[in-house]
């Protein structure tokens, strides 16, 4: 309703000004830049409007803002209240008045919520480049990951604010500077089209201001406080630069890195002497002479840290320039408990609030915001909050608050100290760094990365937090702790309330939203009367064992009825980035095509591979869809596929979950909320691979990962139907032998298992004999594993009368290097750096109607064959080159050996490490392997 | 009403906003306007206190609220009790009186009421304003302040509110807008108009009907006194003499500036009373506690009684500070008085908005003499000095300054006949 009212209009409005600018110019960033002057021309009068109320609203204040100021001086509470109220009608002023105040605030606000609807999601600024943006549709990512512009457009508006407001109490700056930081953390992740639109707006906001005040000669900025921070600073850049000289002097092995940690250090040395200049009036001496011991601290110790481990080397660095910024950092916990100890006794108000505070932050404000954004994962949430969180709750504040009243003083200041500082890193953390880990699958991520570099920011935030912690200690700041952590605790429960609410209303929108999940529970849909085609990408699978599963369990043989297997398969590539594009686009999107045109980005190639057959099979009446495609999630568009008609489903995780009691399931959710709480320091270890924390503790993140996988499989024959009335085209990606640490003989699976552990007494002695090592031999089990999860699907299509009418191929993308190579016999090619085992993946087909024990056919294959195997019945064509799809192998066949992950993640180009041939069309013959030199 | 408004706009305004942004910096906002809660609390605070208003008057009353006085004087608390009894008496029973006291007049230490005041007892705290703010009177005398400020409303029915001044100080110790809603001030002098005068100069409010009265219950002090010699009937200049110490709480007594270390200051050779502020006790529990401890251990007597009235008698000497029980013990009493000058703040009082010199800065060094750390380890002589001086200073100080003394009771009615006469 709002939407449609309100923001609708006004998003259209901006595009009708954008397009009216692009019209003009024709190129997309010019046209940002005319957008802002267009609108920064039109809220020119109302601004103006808004600054003479502004300057009203000042002036009648005025009048008695210094009573004002001595009443929320001296009085508090409802003397406060009444005194003030009194004050107001004794000058006419009512408060309702001071809005007026805020009037440039609130025009702006419209034209941002248009823009940021508009530019925000405008598709064709996709791609597009702009002087220094690579892509205007993304965040800029200008420095190593960081975006640049978010800081230049605050920057900017800073300096707008300070010279507007130049002179005047720095109460009111304050209130600019956190109207600027609050825009930074609305558009930091936003795209850089927004953000550029967004930075002109600052920019000629900021020269309004300026020819202003040289209009009226006023003075711009009182430049006095910088030159307090520009010495140290100096000092502090000086510094950085002997670390990242020492740093290569010292031979530190990878360079880049090398150059961006320097990088990191003159960040640290610019913002932590920034900060501290303006605390220097004190102690300078000791400062410098702080500096100096830390810059050669800093010489001696990292190159040592680093040979340890880079991330070590980090903390060495952050530790000494935090101790350089600030000396007394490790001694303030240590004042603060004098402090205590001087006869200030840890208030008790302020202790109670703080325990309760703690555990309703951990115990029902984070599992309920962390579950809201897809309440439906789990059943019953708040049944579960308050069954069992609420309880808990009530009991964490009795105990936290008991031992509070218990502790003697001293002890009690420190734990209050423990207790505050542990309220504020959940508050950062939860309410404002939460994160974005891409979709979530019931209680699982798609995929969770948190890089070195965002562990290192999030040890800065939990140091700045302790030192904040500490200074909210000194007598100066403590009277704000309490209504600090009164705020915490209001808005937490706010939160709390709305998301319940929102839970609830999604949960209860009964028959509607039951009739919904009925519907997602199924995932699948075959049709009994048309024609069915799976193809089930097997991450990772291995052509060449094939024979050994079919031997070992024979009851398979049966089991996969009218199957054919191909041993003498090839994949044209060792990663999923590669193998992926020729099974589901053909000989077209092979690693040579796809090499030959490297100038294309990646993100191109992908979705032309992705889109071959869904475009082939329009007007066919086909349903589609891909299901858990893991393909690189930023090269994939997937809105572009879901335009083509295809269902996208992001499934498998739920399935854990409803299998699960309703007690593993709230501890689950804990986790969650823990997660969200703790920040990227720790949640990787919080989040375990998917078996949570608050879980099972003997589970290990391989299984977690490996679980999730399973399921997937397991859960086959229970998420299909045979409801549909048309023909269908599934595509299942699943990486359960990508990750097969923890399965044994006979379909065992250890709960405890890590990555290759060196726990062989799990495996029988005659399996190690024969596969070599753990690595090779749990690659292995996990084939027959998910072989017999796969024959129960197959059962259930037997059953339910669709086997026939579904053609069903089984395929890999790429293999692994194992030692173990079968009948490949020698395991790598030539000299060895390069394994076989990596270009051997699993193809096997089950045409319409064939049936009988599992055969074995030794043509030669690749996975490049699979599209046109899939839809021989209809023969597919190239809509992006307007011809056939090509269906020769090029002999000898291409492998490209490639970094399973894009160089850049902007240019999506591969790392080629080596080129490999296979001549003969015969990969039982080590003969016809050889590498091909690099100057080839 | 506008107030039930914003609250509802601000709680309303974050859901829609939520609405169109994704969750990542939806969020985000969502969380900065936290800072709108503070906002919000100032009006649910001042909605709380309406809400319990409205329904504190409910409470008793019932016949009070249909009762008509001619005048009514109103007693917040026990202490001011002897401020009104003596004015009650001056009445013959013409009028209509009625007399309601927020506390119960029990036991002895209450003089009985004539027979014509109607007497009703009031809740202390909010209950009780919520019924005063109804009842119905021609005049209605009190002397609590801040009327139409804070709890204390003037009732619709109510023609004409006075103010009685129930200390022989000055206005400027009396916290923000003390008098401003008042009709008229009965007055302890006529140096204090000034004041009132500049007040409403600034704030631009009504112009106050201005009396000098005095203080009401000197009279009783002034008829009872003997000629010579000491209330508890020892002849002046036998024994030792008594010196009490009465200082006040807060940032500004005594205690805060100079610890309870001050007690070893006192000089030997005298009978020493301590009579702490009862609020010390409460909000400086620490502080009070050490000043009970060094008390015990010098051989000083704490004095605790609720009436400070035995112990200003019984005294021959009084050590203060900016409290004004100092003028109370030096006009009443004609007795010396050492103020110990704790700079006191006066932005916290309605002393901020004058720029005058300041009553109680100038008055006190005339009846008695003051100390602060330049002289501070002089205390023992200038005691003594004090004791030696006679009461004549004193006495003309008051006769300066005070109005009335001995008949400011009577002069009081008269001026009440006449606001009365005013409004019928």
């Amino acid at each position: 309703m709002f939407e449609k009212a309100v923001i609708y209009p006004l998003s259209a409005f901006i595009g009708f000004l954008f397009n009216a600018a692009y019209s003009m110019s024709g190129n997309y960033g010019v046209s940002l830049i005319l957008l802002s002057l267009m609108v920064s021309v039109i809220i020119y009068p109302l601004q103006k409007l808004s600054d003479k109320l502004k300057a009203k609203d000042d002036a009648e204040k005025a009048v008695f803002a210094p009573i004002l100021d001595d009443i929320n001086r001296h009085y508090s509470g409802a003397e406060r209240y009444y005194y003030t109220r009194y004050l107001n009608r004794l000058y006419g002023y009512h408060p309702i008045k001071s809005m007026r105040s805020l009037g440039g605030l609130l025009i702006q606000i419209p034209f941002f919520m248009g823009a940021y609807h508009f530019l925000g999601h405008y598709q064709p600024l996709e791609g597009v480049s702009f002087l220094l943006l690579e892509d205007l549709g993304r965040p800029d990512n200008l420095l190593f990951g960081v975006n640049l512009l978010p800081f230049l457009m605050t920057g900017i508006n800073i300096l707008a604010s300070a010279i507007l407001l130049n002179g005047k109490p720095a109460k009111e700056k304050f209130q600019l500077y956190v109207i600027a930081v609050l825009f930074l953390a609305l558009l930091y992740g936003s795209a850089s089209a927004l953000v550029f639109y967004w930075t002109f707006n600052n920019f000629f906001s900021f020269l309004k201001i300026v020819v202003t005040k040289l209009i009226r000669r006023e003075p711009l900025l009182d430049l006095s406080p910088l030159k307090t921070i520009l010495r140290p600073a100096v000092a502090g850049h000086a510094s950085a630069l002997a670390v990242s000289v020492g740093l290569v002097l010292a031979g530190v092995p990878n360079r880049n890195l090398t150059f961006r940690y320097s990088g990191f250090a003159l960040l640290c040395a610019l913002v932590g002497f920034s900060v501290y200049g303006f605390a220097a009036r004190y102690k300078r001496d000791f400062h410098y002479r702080a500096v100096a011991f830390a810059g050669a601290a800093a010489i001696l110790l990292l190159p040592i840290a680093w040979r340890v481990h880079h991330i070590a080397a980090m903390a060495v660095l952050v530790s000494i320039w935090a101790l350089a910024v600030f000396p007394r950092t490790p001694f303030y916990a240590f004042y603060t408990a004098n402090y205590f100890l001087g006869g200030q006794a840890a208030d008790r108000r302020l202790g109670l609030l703080s325990c309760a505070t703690l555990s309703f932050l951990f115990f029902l404000f984070a599992p309920v915001a962390f579950i809201s954004s897809d309440p439906l994962a789990i059943d019953n949430v708040l049944g579960i909050v308050f069954t069992y969180y609420l309880p808990a709750f009530l009991v964490a504040f009795l105990v936290l608050g008991a031992l509070y009243l218990v502790l003697p003083r001293k002890a009690r200041a420190v734990y209050l100290f423990a207790l505050l500082y542990v309220v504020f890193v959940f508050t950062v953390h939860g309410y404002f760094l939460t994160g974005n880990y891409s979709q979530m699958d019931g209680m699982s991520f798609t995929k969770l990365q948190i890089g070195a570099k965002r562990v290192m920011m999030d040890i800065a935030v939990y140091g700045a937090l302790l030192l904040g912690t500490a200074v909210l200690f000194s007598k100066k700041y403590y009277v704000r702790v309490f209504p600090i952590v009164g705020i915490i605790f209001l808005s937490g429960l706010t939160f709390f309330g709305f998301h319940a609410a929102n839970i609830w209303k999604v949960t209860s929108q009964d028959v509607q939203s039951q009739a919904e999940s009925a519907r997602q529970a199924e995932v699948y849909y075959f049709s009994k009367t048309k024609q069915n085609v799976v193809v089930l990408m097997l991450d990772r699978a291995f052509g060449f064992m094939t024979d050994t599963v079919f031997e070992r369990k024979s009851g398979l043989r049966s089991a996969f009825d009218g199957f054919v297997y191909y041993p003498n398969c090839l994949s044209s590539s060792n990663a999923t980035i590669g193998g992926f594009l020729s099974i589901v686009g053909g000989y077209d999107y092979s690693s040579a095509e796809i090499f030959s045109r490297d100038r294309e980005p990646m993100t191109k190639k992908a979705l032309e591979a992705f889109s071959l057959i869904p475009m082939n099979l329009r007007d066919k009446g086909y349903d589609i869809v891909y299901s858990n495609v893991d393909y690189d999630p930023s090269t994939l568009a997937k809105d572009e596929l879901r335009k083509l008609g295809v269902r996208i489903n992001m499934d498998g995780n739920r399935y854990i979950l409803e299998k699960s009691d309703e007690s593993v399931v709230a501890r689950t959710l804990l986790g969650g909320g823990l997660f969200r709480l703790s920040g990227d320091l720790f949640r990787k270890k919080i989040y375990r691979g998917g078996t949570w924390l608050t879980e099972d503790p003997q589970m290990t993140s391989e299984y977690g990962v490996g679980r999730k996988y399973y399921s997937q499989l397991e859960a086959l024959p229970k998420v299909s139907s045979t409801e549909s009335d048309r023909n269908n085209y599934i595509l299942i990606h699943n990486l359960m032998i990508h990750n097969p640490y923890v399965y044994g003989a006979d379909g065992a699976i250890f709960k405890d298992a890590g990555r290759n552990d060196r726990k062989l007494d799990r495996y029988p002695p005659e399996d190690l004999a024969k596969f070599g090592t753990q690595n090779d031999l749990v690659h292995y089990y996990s084939m027959e594993v998910s072989f017999k999860l796969i024959a129960d699907w197959l059962q259930w299509m037997k059953d339910n009368g669709v086997y026939d009418n579904t053609k069903i191929i089984v395929v890999s993308d790429h293999g692994r290097d194992l030692t173990w190579a079968g009948d490949l016999g020698k395991h790598t090619i030539g000299d060895g750096s390069l394994p076989k085992t990596f270009f051997v993946p699993l193809l096997m087909v089950k045409d319409f109607g064939s049936r009988g024990e599992v055969r074995r056919d030794m043509a030669f294959m690749t996975n490049a064959d699979v599209p046109s195997i899939a839809f021989s019945h209809i023969g597919l064509s190239n809509p992006f080159t307007g011809g056939p799809l090509k269906v020769e192998k090029s002999s000898p066949f291409d492998l490209y050996y490639i970094h399973y992950a894009l160089r850049d993640s902007r240019q999506a180009k591969f790392t080629l490490f080596d080129r490999a041939q296979v001549l003969n069309g015969n990969i039982y013959a080590d003969e016809n392997w050889r590498m091909v030199k690099k100057e080839e | 009403m506008y107030r039930v408004l914003y609250v509802f706009f601000f709680l309303a305004a974050p859901i829609p906003l939520f609405a169109y942004l994704d969750p990542g910096s939806g969020s985000a906002l969502l969380y900065a306007l936290v800072g709108l809660f503070i906002s919000i609390s100032y009006f649910a605070q001042g909605l709380w206190l309406d809400v319990s208003l409205y329904f504190g008057r409910r409470q008793k009353g019932k016949n009070l609220l249909g009762t008509k006085a001619d005048i009514l004087f109103h007693s917040e608390g026990a202490q001011y009790d002897h401020l009104f009894v003596p004015v009650l008496k001056q009445f013959s029973g013409k009028e209509r009186i009625v007399y309601i006291t927020q506390y119960v007049r029990d036991g002895d230490r209450f003089p009985v009421l004539p027979d014509f005041v109607d007497h009703y007892v009031l809740d202390s705290g909010a209950k009780g304003f919520a019924t005063l703010n109804l009842v119905q009177a021609k005049v209605f005398v009190t002397t609590t302040p801040q009327l139409g400020v804070m709890m204390f409303k003037r009732s619709k029915r109510v023609g004409h509110y006075c103010h009685l001044l129930h200390a022989a100080s000055d206005i400027t110790t009396y916290r923000f807008f003390a008098f401003d809603q008042f009709d008229s001030v009965l007055c302890a002098g006529d140096y204090m108009k000034e004041s009132f005068r500049e007040l409403e100069r600034q704030r631009k409010t009504r112009r106050k009907q201005l009396f000098t009265t005095g203080i009401t219950y000197f009279d009783e002090f002034s008829n009872q006194r003997p000629a010579n010699g000491t209330e508890d009937g020892r002849p002046e200049g036998v024994g030792r003499k008594t010196i009490l110490l009465a200082p006040s709480w807060g940032p500004n007594g005594i205690f805060s500036v100079y610890g309870p270390e001050f007690l070893k200051r006192l000089p030997a050779g005298y009978d020493i009373v301590i009579r702490p502020h009862p609020q010390l006790r409460i909000s400086q529990k620490e502080i009070y506690d050490e000043v009970a401890r060094l008390a015990a251990e010098l051989g000083f007597e704490l004095d605790l009684s609720p009436s400070n009235a035995a112990v200003l008698a019984r005294a021959d000497l009084m050590i203060t500070d900016f409290s004004g029980v100092g003028y109370d013990f030096a006009f009443g009493y004609e007795k010396p008085v050492v103020v110990i000058d704790t700079h006191l703040d006066y932005s916290l009082f309605e002393g901020r908005f004058l720029n005058t010199a300041l009553w109680p800065e100038g008055v006190r060094s005339s009846v008695g003499r003051t100390v602060d750390e330049s002289n501070i380890g002089d205390l023992p002589a200038i005691i003594q000095a004090s004791l030696e001086e006679g009461r004549e200073q004193v006495r003309k100080t008051r006769d300066l300054y005070l109005a009335n003394f001995g008949r400011a009771s009577e002069t009081a009615k008269d001026q009440l006949l006449e606001i009365l006469g005013g409004i019928r």
